[in-house]
């Protein structure tokens, strides 16, 4: 130790050079881009700003049983509804067509006046309809249906007014089947007077369906919402939307616009075609997927648009909705760096 | 698996400032004998304590420009979504390792014998050492999102401290042999591995499958019991592991075992197998855990009558279930090194060509290394390297050893000419050595190279 010189490095200047390299070659190579103190890592993600990640949230089945009529029926599905109402759909269309249109059935008075002709021009060729036709009247608008034929001019026509009182069911429909046939002209005006009145009954319930908490972890929540974009944001990279489809094998085309109550998300109007039908995107928030996720409650008016007369319409049909979830931009949330 | 992700991440962006190369054919320097147990240093020494031995060094195949990008003024981490798919991943490998290694001197002293040629040393150490693998797949997932299908990832550490004595003595007046026998005591050692891994995010479903293996001695890892009954580890970090350390983890041996030949009085060949010993991590402080689990999320089906199904979808779900704890056997990391020199102009000047193998947990790693090396001045050593690694070209190495009567300095690194971050790491180098040696010498100095010195 007695050895050490404090003044080595000046009696031994090539230590002080080779020193002084040391240290000017260690600093030259200095890269100040890769500053490590500033690393940004708040935007670590899965995926990238260009990724875009689909999630399935739920399948939501309407049955028959599901689609009710509102009116004054009674609760009835809407098989039932439809195959009481069928009595006053003509087997075959005017214009060819093989579905009608129930909205315009329901509010358009040419419309209906159409289908009304062509089906009373069915029933003088076709006597099964008729007696269809005329058993439904008897049951269910028997005392109506006299009141209107005793206003007639024509004495026969009040005689069988004044006779159906007395009969059965089937006798008081044999007997008006007859009188279609004999006095058609006389008759039509009562008939298609309580074939309108008839028309409201198409109109449907709202469905309502409570959708149940999904098990999501909020790991999984976080994932979706840490980065969303906010809703001033025009052009949104990060952004979270509610998109599905679907299947429906009902005869019919419905329009459908449901709405997730507590989420208030509205889906707008949907029209929902036999076979498959897309819902488009609707931009949701954190706050949404949370009332979502915590269980929230479907509320859909709906009401037919078509009626295809010939497809099948039996107990099985029904409708499937499907909710998922589309991420455009990374999944962030997962890395705590 | 969020915790698990960010200890793996974690290691990989970690660079630390762990044995150089360049400093194999340094006479002056007590760490020589670290390489080869039958090299001794020119004289007898006392090192400073912590300063005496300082060594770290980073082994992989990916460096940090492959982990870190700039996007203008910003530095990010390829795992940024602002960072494309094609850009992160273009930087990465098959399997992507990454390992970490420090060496710290607590205590070391050494001396020779009266003869002069025998030298014996004694020294505690502080070992540390981690590697990280993650395979292509793994990041392709991280990027890309959709779908992943990987295996074989994992991590492990392990520190101990090594009380060490180095006997080197002459078996013929060429022959040197040299022994160092190591008693080990363990701190803290863990591994953690993937053996499966699937995950699909997709419009029908979310689906993982999850199957690995940790094990941690020297840390009592808190524990949770579950709904149904299963008790599972609650890991959350690494600071879990610092706040209840149960040391010692264990008690192991080693040995070092060493040979040089003067072949020619200016060409030496020396030869050692390094690290051959075993660490056995007690049962007591050990937590064993083993996780295999499937998460699937197709949505709920509901319908007006109620709930058809609700399957859920929670990440936490991905738990180490506790199995019985076990002692545990694991061998060192053994390493061989061979090397030569030749002297000329009396030594003044050496070329020298050393190759080291390190076999790692999953692979081997080979290093070759070709060094010049000067001494215009009996106490003044410098030293250049160029070193292979695994036949891919890796870094220049400069050490400079300052040892006259009295005291011992020592530095050497890989890094100096390549370019760095203002923290002095290394941006494009994957390997990377720092070594630094402050030490006072004491008593004569050595005989072996007597005729050389005069």
């Amino acid at each position: 130790m007695s050895n050490i010189n404090p003044n080595f490095s000046m009696k031994h200047p090539l230590i002080a050079l080779i020193a002084m390299c040391f240290a000017i070659m260690q600093t030259s190579c200095i890269d100040e881009q890769y500053d490590l103190s500033k690393i940004d890592s708040d935007d670590v993600a899965i995926g990238s700003d260009e990724s875009e990640f689909k999630m399935p949230l739920a399948s939501v089945k309407i049955t028959i049983d599901d689609i009710c009529q509102s009116a004054n029926m009674g609760e009835i599905s809407i098989k039932e509804l439809y195959e009481t109402m069928s009595v006053w759909f003509p087997e075959s269309m005017p214009d060819g067509s093989t579905s009608i249109n129930v909205q315009r059935l329901m509010n358009d008075d040419a419309y209906f006046q159409m289908i009304f002709d062509d089906l009373y021009d069915e029933l003088l060729e076709n006597e099964e309809k008729r007696m269809a036709v005329c058993m439904y009247v008897v049951k269910n608008y028997r005392s109506d249906f006299i009141e209107s034929l005793l206003d007639s001019s024509n004495a026969e026509i009040v005689l069988l007014a004044k006779a159906l009182n007395t009969l059965s069911n089937e006798e008081a429909a044999e007997a008006l089947s007859l009188a279609v046939k004999l006095y058609p002209d006389e008759i039509k005006a009562s008939i298609q007077e309580l074939s309108a009145n008839d028309m409201p009954y198409l109109a449907l319930k709202d469905i309502n369906i409570d959708i149940p908490p999904l098990n999501i972890s909020n790991d999984v929540l976080d994932l979706l919402t840490a980065n969303l974009d906010s809703a001033a944001e025009k052009n949104p990279v990060n952004a979270l939307y509610l998109y599905g489809r679907v299947e429906s094998n009902f005869p019919f085309k419905f329009k459908l616009s449901p709405v997730l109550d507590d989420a208030l998300i509205n889906f707008g109007e949907l029209v929902i075609d036999l076979g498959d039908s897309g819902i488009n995107d609707i931009r949701i928030y954190e706050e949404d997927l949370e009332t979502v996720i915590h269980g929230s409650y479907l509320r859909a008016p709906v009401e037919v648009d078509q009626y295809y007369l010939y497809e099948n319409f039996d107990e099985d049909c029904e409708m499937t909705i499907y909710l998922s979830l589309r991420k455009t931009g990374g999944l962030s949330g997962f890395f705590e760096i | 698996m969020k915790k698990i992700f960010c200890i793996v991440f974690t290691l990989l962006t970690t660079v630390a400032i762990a044995q150089n190369p360049t400093t194999y054919f340094m006479e002056g320097t007590p760490l020589r004998s670290q390489w080869n147990p039958a090299f001794a240093s020119q004289r007898g020494y006392v090192n400073i304590p912590v300063l005496g031995g300082l060594q770290a060094n980073v082994q992989g195949n990916i460096a940090l420009d492959n982990i870190l990008c700039t996007n203008g003024s910003e530095l990010l981490t390829i795992l940024s979504s602002s960072v494309s798919a094609d850009r992160a991943l273009s930087g990465l490998q098959d399997m992507n390792r990454f390992g970490i290694g420090l060496n710290m001197n607590l205590l070391g002293f050494g001396a020779y014998t009266k003869n002069g040629k025998n030298f014996w040393s004694f020294d505690v150490n502080l070992r540390a050492d981690a590697g990280v693998r993650a395979p292509y797949e793994f990041f392709d997932f991280l990027k890309r999102g959709n779908s992943g299908n990987f295996a074989n990832m994992g991590a492990d550490i392990n520190t101990y401290i090594e009380a060490g004595f180095t006997y080197s003595f002459p078996i013929m007046d060429k022959l040197y042999l040299g022994v160092r026998g190591k008693f080990l005591v363990g701190a803290v050692q863990a591994s953690l591995n993937f053996d499966e891994f699937d995950a699909y995010l997709g419009e029908d479903r979310w689906y993982a499958h999850v199957v690995g293996s940790m094990a941690v001695t020297g840390a009592e890892l808190p524990t949770k019991r579950l709904d149904d009954g299963t008790l599972v580890y609650d890991f959350k970090g690494f600071e879990d592991m610092m706040d209840d350390m149960q040391m010692p983890g264990g008690y192991g041996f080693g040995i070092d075992v060493g040979a040089t030949y003067d072949v020619l009085p200016n060409l030496q060949v020396s030869l050692s197998v390094n690290d051959l010993g075993f660490m056995s991590w007690s049962k007591k402080g050990t937590s064993i855990g083993q996780l295999d689990k499937d998460l699937e999320f197709e949505g709920v089906e509901v319908s007006a009558d109620g709930v058809v199904s609700q399957p859920r979808l929670d990440l936490g779900e991905l738990n180490f279930v506790v199995q019985e704890t076990e002692s545990r056997t694991k061998a060192l990391r053994a390493s061989v090194n061979a090397g030569g020199e030749y002297n000329f102009l009396n030594r003044k000047i050496g070329l020298g060509l050393f190759y080291n193998a390190k076999f790692w947990e999953y692979k081997t790693q080979h290093n070759l290394t070709a060094s010049a090396n000067f001494r215009p001045m009996q106490w003044l050593h410098l030293s250049g390297s160029y070193s292979f690694i695994n036949n891919r070209g890796s870094a220049v190495g400069l050490a400079l050893n300052i040892c006259p009567k009295g005291f011992n300095l020592f530095v050497a690194t890989d890094m100096l000419l390549s370019r760095k971050t203002p923290q002095w790491i290394p941006i494009s180098q994957s390997n990377v050595n720092v070594t630094f040696g402050l030490g006072i010498n004491i008593g004569k100095k050595g005989l072996r190279n007597a005729k050389s010195d005069e």
